[in-house]
């Protein structure tokens, strides 16, 4: 189960927000004054401070604008590496029962001594016959060492 | 999906786009003002204001268009994460058609699954 915290609308905080507005505004504001000064002067020597301080304004709004969509993508990662197990558990669906589980999986057939799990390749093509492991024990059956070798003594 | 509720649903995609077009008009328009201009003193204010200015404009439409993508993976990764907090893992097989399709970059409102999280935008 995914805990489903009370998350914002959007993936940013409000600080994020106060920073992307604060930067644009000084950086219009920046470009605006530079644009006054630099048409009221006559030379070009005189303009180049206020062409600097206009691209000081880019650099600033640029900035803020860069900040913004860098803490936006960081959260949708944050989120997706948490939703990521939980999707894949959801997609895999319940997980299998172990093989030769006590569910009557296990199989051998009437002369067997032994019992196998249903892929042992040691009853493949064999007319087996499935039953429950205590079943199987009752007949006098023992694991098979190869495929129900924890079962045998782990040998 | 009528104007309106396009406008309302992809409002930070249509101001990307208005905004695209004012920056390349004021780049056009400074560069016109500029070539008109004989000496450098009067070529540099269009300069700041259509060269710069349209610039910033279209630095501001590329983090609209950006936070609009963001917005519509973080609504969908809530809805996945709605869904399976309504119907977690080993009580039934999710399929991949449950999980909500991405959407949204082709202009449409984003598909919301009844029960999910609400397509409101801030």
């Amino acid at each position: 189960m995914v805990a489903v915290p009370d998350r914002p609308a959007i993936p940013w905080r409000t600080v994020d927000l106060i920073v992307l507005y604060a930067a644009n505004v000084i950086g219009a504001v920046l470009l605006l004054a530079a644009w006054l000064a630099a048409s009221g002067s006559v030379s070009p020597d005189g303009q180049v401070p206020w062409l600097n301080l206009a691209l000081a304004g880019i650099i600033v709004a640029g900035s803020g604008n860069v900040v913004w969509l860098l803490a936006g993508r960081r959260r949708v990662g944050t989120l997706r590496r948490s939703l990521l197990p939980a999707l894949l558990d959801a997609v895999a669906g319940p997980p299998e029962q172990a093989a030769g589980s006590a569910d009557g999986s296990l199989v051998a057939t009437a002369d067997m001594t032994r019992y196998h799990d249903p892929a042992c390749l040691l009853v493949a093509d064999k007319p087996v016959v499935p039953a429950a492991e205590a079943e199987h024990r009752a007949d006098g059956r023992r694991p098979c060492d190869v495929c129900l070798v924890e079962r045998a003594g782990g040998r | 999906m009528d104007l309106l509720t396009f406008l309302r649903y992809q409002w930070d995609r249509a101001g990307a786009w208005l905004l695209v077009a004012a920056g390349a008009a004021l780049l056009v328009a400074g560069w016109l003002g500029a070539s008109r201009q004989l000496v450098p003193a009067g070529q540099i204010p269009y300069v700041i204001s259509g060269g710069l200015g349209g610039v910033f404009l279209l630095g501001l439409a590329a983090v609209l268009w950006l936070s609009a993508d963001l917005r519509d993976e973080w609504r969908q990764l809530q809805e996945i994460a709605a869904k399976l907090d309504a119907d977690p893992a080993g009580e039934r097989g999710t399929s991949p058609s449950d999980i909500p399709e991405r959407s949204g970059r082709n202009g449409s409102a984003p598909a919301v699954a009844e029960g999910s999280v609400p397509p409101a935008r801030p």
